[in-house]
């Protein structure tokens, strides 16, 4: 009962005038930064953290979580209009957002990714609201042995991308893999791979990547476009809202998407990216008909919209209830806690009720702002879509630079960007995937960790990683999907062959 | 004779002791006159990440200088990727007085392991700003009831028990645990470690039964420590620490001579004068008196240990000694 | 470019890929004492996989070209301009050069001027004023608002 009343008092404190004013902000900002590739949420917050020492803890969480999830939902409009995303965690929306905005569907994805990360991301902050305690001990069930599981599993649904060639897929999988290992190695503290350039001690940022292999590649695609004089600006067909159809396609998708997102987020150590590639597979992988995505169907563009929104929330479960973030951008929201002397964990909600309230539900206020927001924008951003292409593939790669360099004042950063954005056009060329590269890199870390402090643990057994009954699940899970993955184009192509 | 003879030692002492009055007074004016104060924005590099606890501490210190009008010019920070950038960017600011640093125990640990070419020597550290003591925790059900328990565990068997941490090695979580053993008799070298990318999950790593310990900042154990979610059985401090640690014992109290803390300095490159230096020191004293410095210490469970430029230097050369000897039977040590 | 010539070209450079990655892998110091599969086995396994999956493409590239041609289409993307994206390449490559040292705004201003003058053309006052006016909004955005510092280089702010 006492909680109720703190959930309903809550709505009190997040609808006050001062709260209000920061979330609009923080959402302003999240949308508008979240828009620009290279920068992201964790970024903007990083960088506006000090700004927010003075103030009261409040208002200031209020504002920096509106970036988190404003960044969300800003990252799919560059994502659609110029297949550029945003965020990481928007760049499973241009599989399908980018084809239809081609084919002149644009307005209608626009709205499509609006509502659904207005959908996923309240459904995701009720679940917060509701779930967290039970979900967050279920959570630290998951050990280094589950992680191993867990994460074979997702990079298993890599060969849904595959389109039929299976070594493509893989090799981009691997690169992404080898791609994560640059850098310091967390268990010897050795250096892999660095060639002697300081700045790669830290790794390669998976933005960079993104940036690279999503916005300088478009734009080395867009020049042969040009020359082959077939480069023309997207122009928008019929209404800018969704049809009827679409709607009852989507809904699927966005429940589903919703879900994984939101479970995924709560696994500290995964965050948005990876729960849009897995709410992207498995969409594709009870559809009836999988041959349209990749090519602009609606339902691969909500499934992940749907997840990003909801692993938000879902990444602010064990940061609330276990003082652990559940990605890289709550790592940087937890600094902020810790900045005003609040330490998150299971007595903040019996200590300081009002604050955990009022931000949470700050963040349903939040959503509706940001769909109240992005909706009319639509129409402004599709506008986007005139401007001379010239001008706008000059524009696209001095944001995306700026972005990029603005993560670690790095300059190789840039040169960085400039070879995944070769890397990104040549594969594009050669028709080899780019999602398993980037799940890869996202994985990559958190495989090959999680697999040495089990042999740790084990000392060197790896019965270990099959010893516990989420563990098993999950390899069941992953030997399913290897056995789905091969079995079923070679059933196809039988029957193929049989009707020939 | 005597006489005269006393009378010339008299008249010596006396021309001695007007002499040192009249340097004394002149050193004085010219010390006075030559007091440096910066003219130029302040930098304070930080290695690691914004939001990392290094880059918090330094954000907290300039906001209290530009608060308090410690300094009278602006100050800024300077977030580098990694230990060696940064140090080698201060390097390149050698005898500027304008260039700081908020660095930790690496500046030590990192040249020994190889990871840092710049050896702290080349550096000017001004003072000490806090120390954080390292908590050995333990699930609430577990087996292990004491830290006596904890180490006949591992003198039975150095693989018995795994114990996680977050960071990197050779860092002071690893280093208070491994340097127990250590006295303990225990080898080292067999210990299961468990690196995590941070404390928190080295914690929730233990809640949810994965490994057996977790060694931490007293600071980032308070809350389990409060709601008896883990079980905090040992502190690497000299003497108990207060509440809520009021309960835990240190390991000098089962006979393990053990002192070890994650702490936090401040100082600039090399070649800085004395009046530079003494400029810093003065402000860094002043910012430890500040009652929200006080608090903030508080909050976090450390210690405040402003120590002046020589002292430190001191302490650096403790410090270089104790960890070549836990890194050596840890095998970190750079070939 | 065919298909199976270019799906030779992507094995043998995913091949090469391996085969080097696998090598630079052997060749890492490891300190001894050290968690039981130790710094070089992931990167070594899938350097190996990678190796073997570009070794299964040429495979199969080599394949299709021998048996019954006309089963080879023409790449989807069709014909390539590789000179002209190399040409914009180098340019980025200069721009970000000319970055740190000429810094942010400057830098970005002569890059726009050149990149819209080729591919904006005729249009030179638009151009010059997008040149100019872009990096320095660029530069007020993330100065001001976010407290980011974008290389200043020869410029005072």
């Amino acid at each position: 009962m006492d909680t109720f009343y703190s959930m309903l008092s809550g709505f009190a404190i997040a609808a006050e005038p001062t709260n209000l004013l920061f979330l609009f902000i923080g959402a302003l900002l999240g949308t508008i930064f979240g828009i620009m590739p290279g920068i992201g949420a964790s970024t903007t917050i990083a960088l506006l953290l000090p700004v927010t020492f003075g103030m009261d803890p409040l208002p200031a969480l209020i504002m920096l979580f509106g970036i988190y999830y404003g960044a969300m939902f800003g990252g799919a409009g560059s994502a659609i209009l110029l297949n550029t995303p945003g965020t990481a965690s928007s760049a499973m929306t241009t599989l399908d957002g980018y084809p239809m905005a081609r084919s002149g569907r644009g307005g209608a994805a626009l709205a499509m990714a609006a509502i659904a990360s207005f959908i996923g991301g309240t459904l995701g902050i009720i679940a917060l609201s509701l779930i967290s305690v039970p979900l967050s001990t279920f959570a630290l069930r998951f050990g280094p042995a589950e992680y191993v599981m867990l994460m074979l599993f997702a990079l298993s649904t890599v060969a849904s991308f595959t389109g039929g060639s299976v070594p493509k897929g893989a090799i981009s999988a691997c690169l992404g893999l080898l791609i994560a290992t640059v850098g310091i190695d967390m268990q010897t503290a050795t250096f892999r791979f660095t060639l002697g350039i300081p700045e790669l001690q830290n790794g390669i940022p998976l933005i960079v990547a993104i940036v690279g292999l999503f916005a300088v590649a478009e734009v080395f695609r867009n020049i042969e476009d040009w020359f082959r004089g077939a480069l023309s600006a997207a122009r928008i067909e019929g209404k800018l809202w969704l049809t009827r159809e679409e709607w009852k396609r989507s809904r699927g998708a966005i429940g589903r998407g919703s879900v994984i997102g939101f479970l995924i987020g709560v696994l500290p150590g995964t965050g948005g990216t990876i729960a849009t590639v897995l709410a992207y597979s498995c969409e594709r992988a009870v559809s009836k008909t999988p041959e349209r995505f990749g090519k602009g169907a609606i339902e691969g563009l909500a499934a992940p919209e749907a997840a990003n929104n909801s692993a938000t929330a879902g990444s602010l479960v064990p940061l609330l209830t276990l003082g652990v973030p559940g990605s890289g951008t709550a790592a940087i929201l937890l600094a902020a806690f810790i900045m005003f002397g609040i330490q998150p964990g299971p007595m903040l909600f019996q200590q300081q009720p009002d604050l955990v309230w009022g931000l949470i539900n700050s963040m349903y206020l939040g959503n509706i702002m940001l769909l109240l927001l992005n909706l009319p924008l639509i129409g402004l951003f599709v506008r986007i879509l005139y401007i001379p292409p010239g001008i706008l593939m000059g524009i696209i790669l001095v944001i995306a630079s700026i972005g990029a360099y603005s993560i670690n004042n790095s300059a190789v950063d840039l040169y960085l960007i400039l070879l995944f954005g070769i890397v990104g056009f040549g594969f594009r060329k050669v028709g080899i995937p780019i999602p398993p590269l980037i799940l890869g890199i996202v994985l990559g870390p958190t495989l090959e960790q999680n697999l040495r402090q089990a042999m740790i643990i084990s000392d060197g057994d790896p019965m270990y990683l099959v010893s516990s009954p989420i563990s098993i699940t999950l390899a069941v899970m992953l030997c399913a999907a290897l056995i789905l993955a091969v079995a079923i184009p070679v059933v196809r192509r039988r029957r193929e062959l049989r009707t020939c | 004779m005597t006489e005269q003879m006393n009378r010339k030692t008299g008249r010596c002492r006396r021309l001695a002791r007007a002499l040192a009055a009249a340097s004394l007074g002149l050193a004085v004016s010219a010390g006075a006159a030559l007091a440096w104060e910066p003219t130029e924005p302040i930098e304070i590099m930080v290695h690691s990440k914004p939001g990392s606890s290094p880059d918090v501490l330094a954000r907290f210190i300039q906001h209290i200088w530009q608060k308090d009008g410690l300094v009278n010019v602006p100050v800024t920070i300077n977030n580098q990727p990694v230990i060696s950038v940064g140090f080698a960017w201060l390097n390149q600011h050698e005898g500027n007085p304008h260039k700081l640093t908020v660095s930790s125990t690496s500046t030590v640990v990192a040249p020994l392991m190889g990871t840092s070419d710049v050896p702290w020597q080349d550096l000017t550290p001004i003072s000490l700003l806090i120390s954080e003591y390292i908590v050995l925790g333990v699930a609430p059900d577990s087996e292990l009831k004491t830290a006596q328990d904890f180490i006949d565990s591992l003198k039975k068997n150095p693989k018995s028990l795994s114990i996680g941490f977050g960071g990197s090695r050779g860092n002071p979580n690893n280093t208070a645990v491994a340097l127990a053993a250590m006295k303990a008799g225990v080898d080292i070298a067999n210990l299961k470690f468990v690196i995590y990318s941070s404390g928190a999950e080295a914690r929730i790593g233990v809640m949810g039964g994965h490994v057996d310990a977790v060694s931490n900042a007293a600071s980032g154990l308070v809350g389990p420590m409060v709601d008896k979610t883990l079980r905090i059985i040992a502190v690497s401090a000299p003497e108990r620490l207060t509440a809520p640690f009021q309960d835990v014992p240190t390991w000098r109290e089962i006979g393990l001579d053990v002192v070890d803390s994650n702490w936090r300095w401040i100082g600039g490159p090399g070649g800085l004068t004395d009046e530079q230096i003494a400029f810093w020191e003065d402000v860094v004293a002043k910012t430890v008196q500040t009652p929200e410095w006080k608090e903030m210490v508080e909050s976090n469970h450390a210690t405040t240990t402003y120590l002046n430029h020589q002292d430190t230097l001191k302490f650096f050369e403790e410090q270089e000694q104790s960890m070549t000897a836990v890194l050596q039977s840890l095998d970190l040590l750079k070939k | 470019m065919t298909r199976s010539r270019l799906d030779l070209l992507a094995g043998i450079a995913a091949s090469l890929l391996g085969a080097v990655m696998l090598y630079a892998t052997f060749r890492l110091p490891v300190p001894i004492g050290v968690d039981p599969m130790g710094p070089k086995a992931f990167p070594g396994i899938i350097a190996f996989a990678m190796l073997l999956c570009g070794g299964t493409l040429v495979v199969q590239a080599l394949g299709r070209r021998m048996s019954a041609s006309g089963a080879d289409g023409e790449a989807p993307a069709g014909a390539g301009h590789p000179v002209a994206v190399g040409i914009v390449a180098v340019g980025l490559l200069l721009y970000y050069i000319a970055y740190t040292r000429l810094g942010f705004v400057v830098s970005t201003a002569i890059f726009l001027l050149l990149f819209l003058s080729f591919f904006n053309r005729g249009r030179h006052v638009v151009n010059v004023v997008i040149a100019v006016a872009f990096p320095l909004v660029l530069n007020i955005v993330f100065v001001e608002v976010l407290g980011a510092s974008p290389a200043r280089g020869i410029l005072p702010f």
